[in-house]
């Protein structure tokens, strides 16, 4: 006896996987999209009118979801403009191959599209990365310059909001990676399907409740042309681990994901707690949870040659670090003393030159989008800089003390940055 | 996790130099290694763990002197350690409140013969006397029954427990009939996963039961940190994500009447095991219907084998797990929100349009949109389903929170679940056609065919 399909009673050709049932394709196309059109609505997730950069990686939920983002935009007249926005991380034979993927989906649907590449914002790419610190936490960098190199992306572009095409595995995933490392204010934040509200760029998810095997289902169908290969650099381990859990969860019931992402919506925070406060970096003015934000961090360890400086704990390389500087400018306050107070401020506080370059460079390109420019430079209070106050050689102290006392908000010696970043 | 493979090293320096030594007294052989690397000796062992415990109740004050509370003993390691605690608490004259223990006897659910199921029991009798604390002893099955007595017929309505005062009672305690319909429940229920969250849910329903019925205001339990770990992971995929705060923290106050104490959270199972192999504390292996599980089917044993698996791996996954859920927090009991009718937490199903549970329902409104011939054909076939059932099975829904309605789902008939749930299920959609009643005349409805003229 032929199947027949739940919904229209027609042949049947699927059991979707989200929920067991027996359905025909169009049935299951329109379930879909639609799904994910509720969850547009319910989480008002747009308003007319406005610019939404889709970021593409070629892969399937990105795939899908510009396809579906351009089906619901008709369908139910969003008014929305919409634009790819693909970040190129400089893997060769994973991501110049999944751009290419990328390339032929705006043709199909017709999108403009922008490559951002890492080698522009940052002057690195993954392979140089990778080759200065191995396999080991090379995912941390990759993900870190990821998520800013998007958002800058979209700043160029103008852009009202992003969306991403992060399913309900992602997030089901990311709730127990969060729960298992104890991070609880991303604990908090991960199930919200907009973030950064506030100041940033928000971010959205229309995926949140579609199942990783849905979109599969979908793609394969529909014939979609995506890009299916894992990155070339091993995977991150630990979040392997979280990933086969939700996926043996899934085989057991398949609604344990969105249980899962229930679950993660329910939880509230003990008032006491208390919470990392969100803040924008000193030095390139992205919403950050410190003083610097990771990413400066992280390229500030590349540039010295000292990956390590931005992972794991930071404070150990951080001190060996500071140290070797202090040592260093005892011996060239002893060796040459008439130096002006500036440059040996430069020298002896945290940012070098070439930092302050990468910094700059990823600033001038936001300043382009409207950001305020006099987010560059570096502050003066910041902590990591005040750290090496102390070993600052007698004239550069007197000087450091002198500005710290003027203004909060000094730009000191900043020098003139090489320009080898691509201005947009 | 990146620093345990650099603070494996002096540990491993030590062992080749030969000279390991107690990190606590710096004198003597370590007989365990606890939390990462901490080598103790025997005595400071000991010491280390009875200080987790007693610090556990002295910090958090949740029991007051002289208290008279009830302590669950289910005979695992966990609930031996414990009751060993508790008795040399006692020994030292410092134990503040009296301790009365419970047996939740759950062998109904496993085939075993009377005989053997006797056994079992006897050998739980013998170590709790052992310990000199008083026994009562109940069975799972008490659950499915626990219909509060009016005021004036208290006398009629059956016991809860029983306290063993000769070793004859022993075997009065089953009951079949409720054992039958107990089994008939379970296996109505359609996954492994269902029936394992129901019998956690009855367990404890019969724990409060007790104690409701013996007026004790504290029950104490056996959870280990791991077992916690566990529970909050399990919580977590069960959709349970609003009680996580409830099931780990040390005083459960989600109750109102019976607090939950769990006073060994402190201490993970390597600890607990260490203890007992220490001081010849014994335990009974009962059969459990849990046996036949396996991580292939019950969510629990695959939460359990995954978080085990990551803390040998990396010994900071307990630890860390709990200490997530010491963050979390819960919505505030004191403005007496509605609660589930079968786990007695509050209901988390009051939720927003951008939310899990709506999708979920959105979804399955889709299935349906198309057909309203469809609905009606498919109703014709489960003719045995009548509207009155339907009702009854919407109002369950209505009174549940989102994890116990994953629990019931696949249940075609809800009239099979405990008594005294059906009935607050339906007192709670009675409640609300009082309220209905109340407002009729005000309610412009157009199923009164002929409205009021005023």
């Amino acid at each position: 006896m032929a199947k027949r399909c739940r919904v229209c009673n027609g042949a049947a050709q699927i059991k979707r996987p989200k929920t067991g049932d027996i359905m025909c394709k169009e049935c299951f196309y329109y379930a879909f999209e639609e799904e994910i059109h509720h969850t547009v609505l319910a989480g008002k997730l747009f308003t007319a009118g406005e610019t939404v950069a889709i970021g593409a990686s070629g892969g399937k939920d990105s795939t899908v979801l510009a396809h579906v983002m351009t089906v619901l935009n008709e369908r139910h007249n969003y008014g929305l403009n919409l634009i790819l926005l693909s970040v190129d991380e400089g893997i060769t034979g994973y991501r110049d191959d999944s751009l290419e993927t990328v390339k032929i989906n705006q043709q199909e649907y017709g999108l403009p599209l922008k490559i951002v590449s890492y080698q522009e914002l940052y002057g690195w790419t993954m392979d140089s990365i990778v080759q200065q610190i191995g396999l080991k936490n090379n995912c941390t960098y990759c993900g870190v310059f990821r998520r800013q190199a998007l958002d800058r992306g979209a700043m160029l572009l103008k852009v009202d909001k992003i969306v991403t095409g992060h399913n309900a595995d992602d997030i089901a995933e990311t709730v127990i990676m969060n729960v298992l490392r104890g991070d609880i204010a991303r604990l908090r934040r991960c199930t919200a399907v907009t973030t950064g509200t506030d100041g940033a760029l928000p971010r959205c998810k229309p995926f949140k409740y579609t199942y990783e095997k849905d979109i599969v289902m979908y793609a394969f169908h529909k014939n979609l042309t995506y890009f299916s290969t894992e990155c070339i650099y091993s995977p991150n381990a630990y979040r392997g681990f979280a990933r086969a859990y939700i996926k043996d969860l899934e085989r057991i019931q398949p609604s344990a994901i969105i249980d899962i992402i229930h679950s993660g919506e329910s939880l509230c925070v003990k008032k006491d707690v208390r919470m990392p406060v969100q803040t924008t970096c000193s030095r390139c003015g992205y919403i950050s949870s410190n003083e610097l934000c990771k990413a400066c961090v992280m390229l500030e360890g590349l540039n010295k040659g000292r990956p390590r400086l931005g992972i794991g704990k930071t404070h150990k390389e951080r001190r060996l670090f500071n140290e070797e500087l202090a040592r260093q400018a005892a011996e060239a306050a002893a060796t040459n003393c008439n130096e002006t107070t500036t440059t040996t401020t430069t020298t002896t506080t945290f940012t070098n030159s070439k930092v302050c370059c990468g910094g700059k460079g990823a600033c001038g390109s936001m300043g382009g989008s409207g950001q305020a420019p006099e987010m560059c430079g570096s502050n003066l209070q910041s902590k990591s800089e005040s750290d090496c106050v102390g070993s600052v050689s007698p004239s550069g102290g007197g000087g450091v003390a002198e500005c710290a006392n003027s203004l909060k908000k000094v730009r000191i010696g900043v020098p003139t940055a090489k320009p080898n970043l691509l201005e947009f | 996790m990146c620093s345990v493979q650099e603070e494996a090293i002096p540990q491993q320096l030590n062992q080749l130099t030969g000279k390991l030594q107690c990190v606590k007294c710096r004198r003597d052989v370590p007989v365990v290694v606890t939390r990462v690397n901490d080598a103790f000796c025997q005595d400071c062992f000991l010491v280390y763990a009875v200080h987790k415990f007693r610090s556990a109740i002295g910090k958090s004050k949740v029991i007051v002197p002289k208290e008279h509370v009830l302590v669950a003993y289910s005979g695992g390691p966990a609930s031996s350690a414990l009751l060993h605690f508790l008795q040399e608490g006692k020994k030292e004259g410092k134990l503040r409140f009296t301790v009365t223990v419970v047996h939740i006897d759950e062998l109904a659910l496993v085939s075993v013969s009377d005989k053997e199921r006797q056994e079992k029991v006897q050998e739980v009798v013998e170590i709790v006397q052992q310990r000199g604390f008083p026994l009562l002893l109940t069975s799972l099955e008490c659950a499915m029954d626990m219909v509060k007595p009016e005021a004036g017929e208290s006398s009629q309505a059956p016991e809860m427990c029983k306290e063993v005062t000769s070793e004859k009672e022993v075997d009065a305690l089953a009951n079949p009939d409720k054992g039958d319909k107990l089994k008939k429940l379970l296996d109505s229920l359609p996954s492994i996963s269902a029936k394992e969250e129901f019998i956690r849910v009855l367990r404890n329903q019969v724990l409060l039961g007790v104690a409701r019925e013996r007026g004790f205001t504290k029950v104490v339990v056996g959870d280990t940190a791991t077992a916690l770990s566990v529970r909050i992971m399990t919580d977590m995929a069960k959709g349970k994500g609003s009680q996580v705060s409830f099931d780990t923290t040390i005083g459960d106050k989600r109750y109102g009447d019976v607090m939950v104490v769990r006073p060994i959270r402190d201490l993970n199972m390597k600890e607990v095991e260490a203890y007992n192999r220490l001081q010849n504390v014994e335990s009974i292996s009962i059969p459990h219907i849990a046996d036949q599980w396996h991580k292939s089917n019950s969510i629990e044993q695959l939460t359990a084998h995954f978080i085990h698996g990551l803390q040998e791996n990396f010994p900071s996954t307990v630890p860390n797990i709990v200490r997530t859920s010491d963050k979390l927090g819960h919505q505030d009991i004191e403005s007496l929100p509605e609660k589930c009718s079968l786990c007695e937490s509050p209901l988390d199903t009051d939720v927003g349009e951008a939310s899990a549970l709506r999708a979920v329902e959105v979804c399955e409104r889709l299935l349906q949109k198309d057909g309203a011939s469809r609905s009606q054909s498919q109703a014709a076939q489960s003719s045995d389903c009548t509207q009155h059932d339907r009702v009854a099975a919407d109002n369950m829904k209505a009174s549940l929170c989102y994890g116990c309605r994953l629990t019931v789902k696949g249940l075609r008939d809800v009239s099979l679940l405990p008594t005294h749930v059906v009935q607050k299920s339906q007192s709670r959609c009675l409640s609300r056609d009082e309220m209905r009643a109340q407002i009729s005349e005000f309610l412009l409805d157009d199923e009164n065919g002929d409205t009021p003229n005023s």
